[in-house]
């Protein structure tokens, strides 16, 4: 974790024939093996941010700089640095190229000279960890919204990316597939050194996150652990944002004159406290 | 007028290779001025069960009664206009309703092409614009230079434009910041203080509790349960053999009630939740 695998200094970006930048002067860094949440409204630049990052889009001056595994992302660099960064994108059907679910996967992995020999079963494996094994044959365009979004995951996954870039990939999934995805990436994280970056509306998510960064009308409002920003409830109105559900339970709670002490963050834990509060009082 | 679903069910590709059903033999019934949410796992049938609503998929067998309208699979495509006009569906990726050159056009296109002149389609299109939480400014944008929540947001806009008397909605919070999802999910439920009636699918179980009387739950192409969400709620067993879970603040009070608080009803919301938490713990400080 000693080094960063993404550096973005003074990124600017305005689009073609726009007045006001999608991005503003973003600066962060993606420490190697760590996950960042990347929460903010609607349009507050969080898939320009993305775009940029794989060398989609070009920041507006020489003075914006991307660095990837310390090199900085230029035009002739982007193909071999994107090789590194596998992104997932809010419109699965924005991603599929392939005829069958399998061909989807087996595409990527052609454009990034895998050895055939070892191709069948590498997406095998990619399918069988999404739970759509028995959908390789089919075409992506008659999966219904969350097989998409499935199937979308493991075409990136399979290629193994040094930086997986997650683009509300859970969006349209059911609590349990958000779960199994969750835990497919805390699995790939900890089979080999992965970088996440996960844009997401959803505080529970978030909360899982190393860091979090917050976008506002193209700016990073804030960063830092989950617990610090969400501990900051005044701040999360004000981003429109909403806490996870344990935070905001403690803090409905406390409008009503119930203070939860503030080590209590956890759902069991608050159960065990208030249960108690309840029949020794 | 009820909507009623007789025995309905689907076949995609029927009589090819590759046949596969999407619903089987699905039936219920569904007041007027009522607000259903339908949920289930991934591939359960929720998107393929809301076409049938305006017979953009017709029953390969069974029937569909919906605004004066039968379906069934002789129905013919032509005139199905005025029921199109009455049954409005928002899909689940907004991308594949937007076609005009700019946002305002967009919104406009329904309620023109249902008999409203120009410019009321325009003055209607600029009012749900509003509605729907988007500034005045995207009104000349082109509805794919749009992040995607401002998509969602212009897709909705343009089918509350035409006022449908039913509203059908495939997960039309998905994308929306936490504010907006907010605002929405009350515009649709002032929607259906006004009279309409409001069909919703959604993964977020706390929607579903929070907002419908009715809840549908599909499994595999099958209707497993048509209840309140208080009843679909109350076993996390049945809804996990489902795939399914218990909204959060469900799950959350059940386990205040296993480890001792006793409940009077479950609490639904949030702020029922903390009411009722307040009521035990003041309760005994008393
Ligand atoms: N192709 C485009 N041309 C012009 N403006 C655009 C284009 N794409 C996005 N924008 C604008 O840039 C801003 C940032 O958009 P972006 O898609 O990055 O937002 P976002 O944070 O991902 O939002 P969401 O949560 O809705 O997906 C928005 O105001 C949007 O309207
Ligand atoms: N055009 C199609 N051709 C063939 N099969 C299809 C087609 N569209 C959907 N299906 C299949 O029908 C089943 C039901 O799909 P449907 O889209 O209704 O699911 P859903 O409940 O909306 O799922 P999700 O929550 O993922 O959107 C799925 O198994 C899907 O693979
Ligand atoms: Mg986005
Ligand atoms: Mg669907």
């Amino acid at each position: 974790m000693s080094f960063n695998l993404v550096e973005v200094n003074n990124l600017t970006f305005t689009y073609r024939d726009e007045k006001q930048p999608a991005l503003e002067k973003v600066s962060f860094a993606l420490p190697a093996g760590s996950w960042t949440a990347v929460v903010g409204p609607n349009g507050s630049g969080k898939s320009t941010l993305t775009r940029l990052l794989d060398g989609l889009l070009w920041p507006d001056s020489k003075h914006s700089e991307i660095k990837i595994a310390g090199e900085r992302l230029t035009k002739q660099n982007v193909w071999s640095v994107r090789q590194q960064i596998g992104i997932v994108f809010q419109n699965p059907d924005n991603q599929f190229v392939g005829a069958t679910v399998a061909d989807d996967v087996a595409f990527g992995l052609e454009n990034q000279n895998f050895p055939p020999e070892k191709m069948q079963e590498r997406i095998e494996q990619a399918l069988a960890a999404v739970k759509m094994q028995d959908y390789a044959g089919t075409e992506p365009s008659r999966l219904s919204g969350g097989q998409k979004q499935r199937v979308a995951l493991a075409g990136i996954t399979a290629l193994r990316p040094k930086l997986l870039i997650l683009d509300e990939a859970t969006a349209m999934l059911d609590p349990q597939g958000r779960r199994d995805v969750i835990a497919l990436i805390q699995q790939l994280r900890q089979d080999y050194q992965l970088t996440v970056l996960s844009v997401t509306h959803d505080a529970d998510e978030a909360a899982l996150a190393d860091q979090v960064l917050v976008l506002s009308h193209g700016k990073v409002k804030a960063t830092g652990t989950p617990a610090d920003l969400f501990s900051q409830p005044d701040l999360i109105a004000s981003l429109g944002l909403k806490p996870p559900f344990v935070m905001d339970l403690k803090q409905r709670l406390a409008a009503k004159g119930i203070e939860v002490p503030a080590e209590i963050t956890e759902e069991q834990d608050l159960v065990n406290y208030l249960c108690q509060l309840s029949s020794t009082k | 007028m009820s909507i009623i679903f007789n025995k309905v069910s689907y076949l995609y590709n029927q009589n090819t290779s590759l046949e596969q059903p999407g619903l089987q033999d699905v039936s219920f019934k569904l007041k007027t001025g009522s607000f259903t949410a339908v949920i289930g796992h991934t591939g359960s049938g929720k998107s393929t069960l809301l076409q049938h609503f305006n017979a953009l998929l017709k029953p390969t067998s069974g029937s569909v009664e919906i605004a004066g309208f039968k379906i069934d699979a002789a129905t013919s495509n032509k005139g199905l206009k005025p029921l199109r006009q009455q049954v409005g569906i928002v899909f689940q990726f907004p991308e594949s309703q937007l076609f005009e050159e700019t946002v305002e056009k967009d919104i406009a296109f329904g309620p023109q092409n249902f008999g409203l002149s120009e410019e009321e389609a325009h003055k209607r299109a600029r009012l749900w614009l509003r509605r729907v939480g988007l500034s005045q400014d995207l009104a000349t944008r082109s509805p794919f230079d749009l992040s995607g929540g401002q998509m969602r947001r212009v897709a909705i806009a343009g089918i509350m434009a035409s006022e449908p008397a039913v509203l059908c909605l495939d997960e039309p919070a998905a994308g929306l910041d936490p504010q907006g999802h907010q605002q929405i999910m009350q515009l649709f439920k002032k929607y259906q203080a006004a009279g309409h009636t409001v069909v919703l699918i959604t993964h977020d179980m706390d929607d579903a509790a929070r907002y419908a009387d009715d809840v549908l739950v599909m499994d595999h192409g099958q209707l497993v349960k048509h209840a309140s969400p208080a009843e679909v709620f109350a076993d996390p067993d049945w809804l996990h053999r489902h795939h399914l879970e218990q909204p959060a603040t469900v799950a959350f009070s059940q386990a205040l009630a296993r480890a001792g608080m006793q409940f009077e009803h479950l609490p639904l919301t949030r702020s029922e939740l903390v009411q009722a938490i307040c009521q035990q713990v003041k309760g005994a400080g008393q």
